[in-house]
């Protein structure tokens, strides 16, 4: 279903019969349904014009994205620019520590966004089947991404065997899917004794820290992780590295 | 849509970008979808502002995301990501808990298994007879829709409905349609 079609089904541009097999494809896509809704809240009754017109500025923003200038272009000033930009650096310099104290900030927010990677699911299935258990159920949802599902259906999976490992994992990294880093951690620092999913459990609750600007606490289980052989030895040391002076700067 | 690209499947856009990084092939990709999340959300934030910015932070993601997951189907994998988002937005714009999701999801559960009614399945004799079980609104409504292959609007001025009723007729005689021909099956099987 393109753009064109759905501009044609909400401008009454299609016969009865392609209207009835536009709403049918509705039904069965539960995005085009709900899209649908959505614009036809914002009007009732579009005229061509004003739906082109939307998507065009839509569109526009997306393009926009796509052509941003690369950082570190060369811009060159006129000699009265000078003095602003002068200025700027002073004012620049006299806020530098509240600016250093943001850019940490945002550090580690880019660290964590730079590094967590969903783990695959080791027992993921084929899609689609019907009458799934519940499991397969929680498993579908984490591989769709859809952790707010993910997180509903592994609650439900623990409370019923609270000792089960892999879910307990699964629904901590469904947790950090969901921004809700105290969650994660709640549920991954019970499970750190585990031989089972060891690694991955102490580098998912090292993110959760990290993500939690708890950094001390993810220190201790990245150093863990880089001196021993396994899957995240080598990023373990990488955010160490990073993370190296905003360590030292907080103690 | 630049013509260069629309010969393209939404799988070869996904793989270009993910071999070079060049956000055209994923703005190429996501433009295909624009008026799809721009009216999603809407939808959910009720503010044309607030859903212009959505889609251009939705944007965002996609180009973060697509680099380091492995996408089956673009437009299922873009409809989750969406909402995920909106979802998040939405909660932070109300100052919800995150508690409410599971509401939420359980009516997008309700969407997944309407998905699983087929239509081909309109002959069969199951289906007929679960048709027959269904009350007279829902009935006439899928009858309507479905065979003589009307719009929600003139099925609405047929019956009488209004349109919401017309709709919310079709799910829910779609969803125990599905449900009688699973415990007919059961008796027969």
């Amino acid at each position: 279903m393109d753009n064109e079609q759905i501009k044609k089904y909400l401008t009454n541009k299609l016969t009865a019969q392609e209207r009835n097999a536009f709403e049918q494809e509705m039904e069965n896509d539960p995005f085009l349904m709900e899209a649908i809704e959505g614009l036809s809240m914002v009007n009732g009754e579009w005229s061509m014009d004003a739906i082109n017109k939307v998507e065009e500025e839509v569109n526009s923003t997306i393009d926009m994205k796509v052509h941003e200038p690369k950082k570190g272009k060369v811009i060159s000033l006129s000699f009265f620019r000078y003095a602003a930009a002068a200025c700027i650096i002073g004012l620049l310099g006299f806020a530098s520590f509240k600016l250093f104290f943001v850019s940490k900030q945002l550090n580690e927010e880019a660290i964590y966004a730079s590094y967590f990677k969903p783990l695959t699911n080791p027992d993921a299935t084929v899609r689609g089947e019907n009458g799934l258990t519940a499991e397969s159920q929680a498993i579908q949802a984490y591989e769709k991404e859809d952790y707010f599902e993910a997180v509903n259906a592994y609650q439900k999976l623990v409370s019923n065997n609270p000792d089960n490992v892999k879910n307990n994992l699964f629904l901590g990294i469904s947790f950090l899917g969901t921004n809700q880093p105290k969650k994660a951690i709640e549920v991954l620092s019970k499970l750190t004794q585990s031989e089972a999913f060891h690694f991955d459990i102490k580098w998912y609750l090292a993110l959760a820290y990290i993500k939690n600007k708890e950094l001390q606490q993810a220190q201790l289980l990245l150093t863990n992780l880089a001196e021993q052989e396994n899957y995240y030895k080598n990023d373990a040391q990488e955010i160490l590295d990073k993370l190296d002076g905003k360590i030292a700067s907080k103690e | 849509m630049s013509i260069k690209y629309t010969k393209h499947t939404d799988a070869e856009l996904v793989e270009l970008y993910q071999k070079d990084g060049n956000t055209i092939y994923a703005g190429e990709l996501y433009k295909r979808y624009s008026l799809l999340v721009y009216g999603l959300s809407y939808k959910y934030l009720k503010h044309e502002e607030d859903a212009k910015d959505a889609v251009t932070e939705i944007f965002e993601l996609i180009l973060a995301k697509l680099k380091t997951h492995e996408v089956g189907f673009f437009k299922s994998w873009l409809f989750m990501v969406s909402k995920n988002h909106l979802i998040r937005k939405q909660a932070k714009n109300n100052s919800l808990e995150i508690i409410e999701i599971e509401n939420i999801s359980e009516k997008f559960m309700e969407n997944e298994e309407d998905l699983s009614l087929n239509i081909r399945e309109h002959e069969s004799a199951l289906l007929q007879e679960a048709l027959s079980n269904l009350n007279d609104e829902q009935r006439t409504c899928i009858e309507l829709f479905y065979y003589q292959q009307k719009p929600y609007q003139e099925v609405a001025s047929m019956t009488g409905y209004d349109l919401n009723k017309v709709k919310s007729a079709i799910q829910n005689g779609k969803r125990n349609l599905k449900l009688l021909m699973e415990e007919k099956k059961q008796q027969h099987g």
